[in-house]
């Protein structure tokens, strides 16, 4: 029977969660065990959908402190001698995750976004690729465990199979903690959180010198502002608004690309969209070939006369 | 003080080739950039050496010999060490591969901090700092905005972590990898012309596999445990999509697109 191990970060429980789908992609309707992860957490997001909690509890075990996560990770995994783990691909889990398969001599995909099968039922996983608009299709080699991390919000775990879980409270674990120590920390203030906007209003190079235009128009649609990394590099948002690769995954029903290229590590993160429009002087940019609709043109004189046309639209209404 | 700065070059798009129908990306004869969160890392180090004449820096690299030229721009810029490691064998290494070559090399020198960006425009650059840090047993630490100038030469320095929810202060004993981001604010300047054709040839060494030896069965793909096998577009021409311009009659059509699927 399978077995495989799903890390439950303390702050990314509910993207840890979608990671069960990608579990039920991967074996299909073979038996397999599913063993959730816990460090000083309670456990209570996994009741009813894993096999098994590894309960971690050991107040000197710092969720930053990589060194000694990656002691824990390994000695479980050698103890229960899992075909897969899987981390959510956020700050501490990129980390994490390739130090585990380093140390582990474990294969290891990241930024995996999608799972199918080749003609001998072996895994295959799809993941970015570099510099175009392409997606590699990688494989692991034979052997076992096999580490991947996760896009969030990529996969989709519908809850549907009720599971009997068991919790396993583990207090002995050896590690090696040391050479990095929390200061502070304090919340951001940004709550810009664009992963669940129902429509967002992006902004690229293209239209950086009127970034600003972008407010009202997404003020009027009752939608957020977002952009691509050349906006982010340009200081003119935070990263909790950047869109990609390095920035956030995004599923809104309506992606309004604004003076965007489209590079691979943008569009990747669109995965999930229902409808694109894009606004672009360069009708062959790559998110064009992406978009249902391609307004050829300038996107800060779309921005202004689309603004236009709605506060028309809303005066006459209220006539 | 000594640091080393990990850099990776990329596929500079415009010049990046693929071909849908062999499934496979055009390497061979594609232009070289540099990783741009590299580039920060980079510039952070030389604004430290501005203030601290004495600082080493070491650039370290694995790639084809096709980018020397990149990692001796980077050497007039005042970057007083280039490595370049690369050997025809290691070709075809997955990340994993190409962090025991680098892990390798890093083993046999001094350094204080290791420095790289935090993001890749490849993901696969994003693995190699923790795995290269894993080797060497050192911490690493990403989405590193700002350093204390102040602590950078004693033997723990203290950095501000931009992270998801929150920002967080760290304390970090040396030796450490660290990850650099854009907000650090230190961008790598551009070779002045003056300098251009300063030869930099006696700072810059080549590092192959009969100095780091390794056996043929250990790095390129036979010692790699993933495997590109295919590339493919990411999502194809959607069929039914409409071109209009910024005119009034392209405007329309986008309300009343927003409108039909009641955004307005």
């Amino acid at each position: 029977m399978h077995r495989a191990l799903v890390y439950f970060e303390k702050e990314n429980c509910q993207h840890a969660v979608q990671l069960l789908e990608v579990l039920r992609q991967l074996y299909g309707n073979e038996a397999f065990e599913c063993y959730a992860l816990t460090i000083n957490g309670n456990g209570q997001v996994c009741q009813g959908k894993v096999d098994y909690v590894l309960d971690v509890q050991n107040q000197a075990l710092k969720p930053y402190d990589q060194r000694a996560l990656t002691d824990v990770v390994s000695t479980l995994c050698k103890t229960y001698d899992f075909d897969h783990l899987l981390f959510v691909a956020s700050h501490f889990g990129r980390t994490l995750a390739p130090r585990v398969a380093i140390r582990l001599g474990a294969a290891f995909v990241s930024e995996i976004t999608a799972v199918r099968h080749d003609a001998d039922s072996q895994p295959q996983f799809i993941a970015p690729e570099a510099g175009v608009q392409n997606i590699g299709v990688i494989k692991a080699k034979a052997g076992k465990p096999v580490v991947l991390t996760v896009r969030p919000d990529t996969f989709q775990y519908d809850g549907s199979q009720e599971k009997t879980t068991k919790q396993i409270k583990l207090s002995d674990l050896e590690f090696k903690a040391g050479g990095i120590r929390q200061i502070s920390r304090h919340d951001n203030v940004d709550n810009n959180d664009i992963s669940d906007c129902e429509l967002l209003i992006s902004g690229g190079g293209g239209i950086a010198k009127h970034f600003e235009a972008l407010a009202p128009l997404a003020k009027a649609l009752r939608g957020k502002v977002s952009a691509s990394r050349p906006i982010l590099d340009r200081d003119l948002i935070p990263r909790s608004a950047l869109v990609g690769q390095s920035g956030k995954t995004v599923s809104p029903r309506l992606y309004m690309a604004l003076g965007i290229h489209g590079a691979i590590q943008h569009v990747v993160a669109l995965e999930r969209v229902e409808h694109i429009i894009s606004v672009n002087t360069n009708v062959n940019a790559p998110i064009c070939s992406l978009s249902e609709i391609v307004v050829h043109g300038d996107a800060a004189t779309f921005v202004d006369k689309m603004l236009k046309k709605i506060m028309e639209d809303n005066s006459h209404a209220t006539d | 003080m000594r640091l080393v700065c990990v850099i990776g070059f990329t596929p500079d798009k415009q010049s990046f080739g693929d071909n849908h129908e062999k499934q496979k990306l055009i390497w061979q004869g594609c232009r070289m950039k540099l990783n741009p969160d590299d580039g920060y890392a980079l510039g952070f180090a030389l604004h430290l050496k501005k203030q601290n004449p004495d600082l080493f820096i070491e650039v370290v690299t694995m790639a084809p010999l096709s980018v020397t030229p990149l990692v001796e721009n980077i050497l007039r810029v005042g970057v007083d060490r280039g490595t370049l490691v690369s050997d025809g064998i290691f070709a075809g290494s997955d990340t994993a591969t190409t962090s025991r070559i680098l892990g390798k090399y890093l083993k046999s020198i001094d350094y204080d901090y290791l420095l790289a960006g935090s993001f890749g425009d490849d993901s696969k650059i994003n693995q190699l700092p923790p795995q290269v840090s894993e080797l060497l047993n050192i911490n690493y630490i990403s989405g590193i905005s700002s350093i204390d100038e102040d602590t950078f030469s004693s033997s723990k320095i203290l950095v501000e972590v931009e992270e998801e929810k929150a920002m967080a202060t760290y304390e970090l004993s040396a030796p450490a990898f660290l990850g650099l981001t854009e907000k650090c604010g230190h961008k790598l300047p551009y070779v002045r012309l003056k300098d251009s054709r300063m030869d930099v040839g006696h700072r810059l060494q080549v590092i192959d596999n009969s100095v780091l030896g390794f056996e043929e069965r250990e790095v390129g793909p036979k010692g790699s445990l993933t495997k590109t096998i295919s590339v493919q577009a990411l999502r194809k021409k959607t069929a039914q999509q409409r071109i209009v311009g910024t005119d009034s009659e392209g405007i329309e059509y986008v309300y009343n697109f927003l409108k039909e699927k009641r955004f307005i």
